[in-house]
């Protein structure tokens, strides 16, 4: 008696015989259409509507011209509801990409592979690639929180030019020197953590972490931890957070050796051009303002007040 | 052209036949075959899962045709039908069955096509990851997303049904080779 596999194994190879003879085989094209399609429909999940735009004004065009779109079917490219929600069929492709504030640039990289092919580490060369010497090979931070509108026939490194294109742009428009375009990144990147909202706030937090900088006091937060820790993502012990790293910000002083997230260009105009004062302390409080202190005695109490039982302490 | 698009290539024109066989047994046609075929390359490429080498984009197209072809199922089992619909499939075959092609396999696999046919997709699908791939139990439930007590029942109900037919099959357990370290994909 026949073993089922050995009969199933017949099967496979019956089919495989037969696979010369599909239209598959003789052309794909209907496979790439779709994956195009489906990249950029994909991608743009947030931006529907540019697309539609897009769409609308290229299949007016071609009503213009009288050109005939070509057909999208092929004899075997199944329809229903396998097929990708296409809001138009014509041949420009717009990917948008999104970033997120905060996010990180494995995740952008992340993006950027899926819409143009290839790995999430080849992604991550592009950008670094794309980047000028002084983000010392870090691509962190240097991708600004937005929406990116990208030509998807375009390659993995143009886009990532794309996507670095507005810091470069934000830190040459503020007059940033070049040697301190890195801090300023960095420094944006954790103003954005630190200060979600408003341009004076992050401006005053922008100065009251340079002021302690040029002080040499240690930064004293908790985001470059949080961010080194990814305690965004999983939760961490109270001793999970006492680690030797460079990120840990009330062990060491200076800023962090990265950037933590990508920042606003809201955030990366603070960091370049502070507000002035003499801050040396700041407070942020639940309902989300931030309070700002030159003594220590003065935040002391407000943090008691704010967080009662916690001791006046940072 | 991009890299994916030239992967796409490359494994169509080296593993095309391959991976055609593998939706020629689930499905037993081939046009239902090419179709799962397709829509398991969209998915596969889409998702920008096929530009890690020819080998990677091998491993998640099987895995993607399987999940279609599951999918497929549960799709048809959605869609309102229509009385025709019914008809057409004739009142008591399950929804999946499709006649199959004539074909120069032996008697016997082409018998047990036809009686692999009756079954629902994933009783289908867990009896040809079991037989034809080899697969334990539980790499059949990683395979699938579900859990291993499910795949069992499946295993025994599609096993079971296919002895009812009295086939010249042997359908004794697979002698299970245990798995390398790694997952195939």
């Amino acid at each position: 008696m026949n073993s089922a596999h050995d009969l199933m194994e017949q099967l496979r190879v019956e089919g495989a015989s037969r696979y010369a003879g599909t239209a598959l085989a003789a052309d794909h094209s209907g496979v790439t259409r779709r994956v195009r399609r489906g990249r950029a429909v994909r991608t743009s999940a947030l931006s529907v509507a540019g697309v539609v735009a897009a769409g609308a004004a290229v299949f007016g065009a071609s009503q213009i011209l009288g050109s005939v779109a070509e057909p999208i079917a092929t004899p075997t490219a199944p329809s229903g509801p396998t097929s990708a929600p296409s809001v138009s069929d014509s041949p420009v492709e717009i990917a948008t990409i999104s970033v997120h504030k905060q996010e990180r640039i494995e995740d952008i990289a992340t993006d950027l592979a899926a819409t143009f092919g290839g790995t999430q580490q080849e992604a991550l060369d592009a950008i670094t690639q794309s980047l000028p010497e002084e983000a010392k090979g870090n691509p962190e931070g240097w991708v600004a929180v937005g929406d990116y509108s990208l030509d998807a026939t375009s390659t993995l490194r143009e886009g990532a030019v794309q996507l670095v294109a507005p810091v470069l742009k934000a830190l040459e428009a503020a007059g940033v020197p070049r040697e301190k375009w890195n801090d300023t990144v960095i420094l944006a990147s954790i103003v954005q953590q630190e200060a979600p909202a408003g341009h004076s706030q992050q401006s005053a937090v922008a100065r009251v972490l340079l002021n302690r900088l040029d002080a040499e006091m240690p930064l004293q937060l908790e985001s470059p931890l949080a961010y080194f820790l990814r305690a965004d993502e999983r939760v961490i012990s109270d001793d999970g957070w006492a680690v030797d790293t460079p990120y840990n910000t009330y062990m060491y002083n200076g800023l962090p050796p990265s950037a933590i997230g990508a920042p606003t260009q809201e955030a990366l105009e603070a960091a370049a051009d502070p507000a002035d004062g003499d801050w040396m302390f700041f407070l942020r409080k639940k309902d989300g303002n931030v309070l700002f202190f030159t003594n220590y005695e003065e935040f002391a109490v407000a943090v008691d007040e704010e967080f009662p039982g916690t001791g006046a302490s940072e | 052209m991009s890299e994916w698009s030239r992967t796409l290539d490359t494994l169509l024109r080296e593993r095309g036949p391959a991976l055609f066989g593998y939706a020629y047994v689930l499905t037993g046609s081939v046009p239902n075959a090419e179709d799962l075929l397709q829509d398991a390359l969209v998915r596969t490429f889409r998702s920008g899962r096929g530009s890690r080498g020819i080998d990677s984009a091998h491993a998640y197209v099987k895995r993607a045709i399987t999940s279609a072809f599951i999918d497929s199922g549960r799709r048809a089992a959605a869609r309102p039908r229509t009385v025709s619909d019914a008809v057409l499939e004739g009142a008591t075959a399950p929804s999946q069955a499709t006649t199959p092609d004539h074909a120069p396999a032996s008697d016997t696999a082409t018998d047990l096509q036809a009686a692999l046919l009756t079954l629902p997709p994933r009783e289908r699908a867990c009896v040809v990851l079991h037989y034809l791939e080899d697969l334990p139990v539980a790499r059949i439930a990683d395979e699938l997303g579900l859990a291993v007590g499910t795949v069992k029942r499946y295993l025994a109900d599609g096993v079971g049904r296919l002895r009812e037919q009295n086939l010249a099959v042997d359908l004794s357990p697979t002698p299970t080779i245990p798995v390398t370290e790694g997952r195939q994909r």
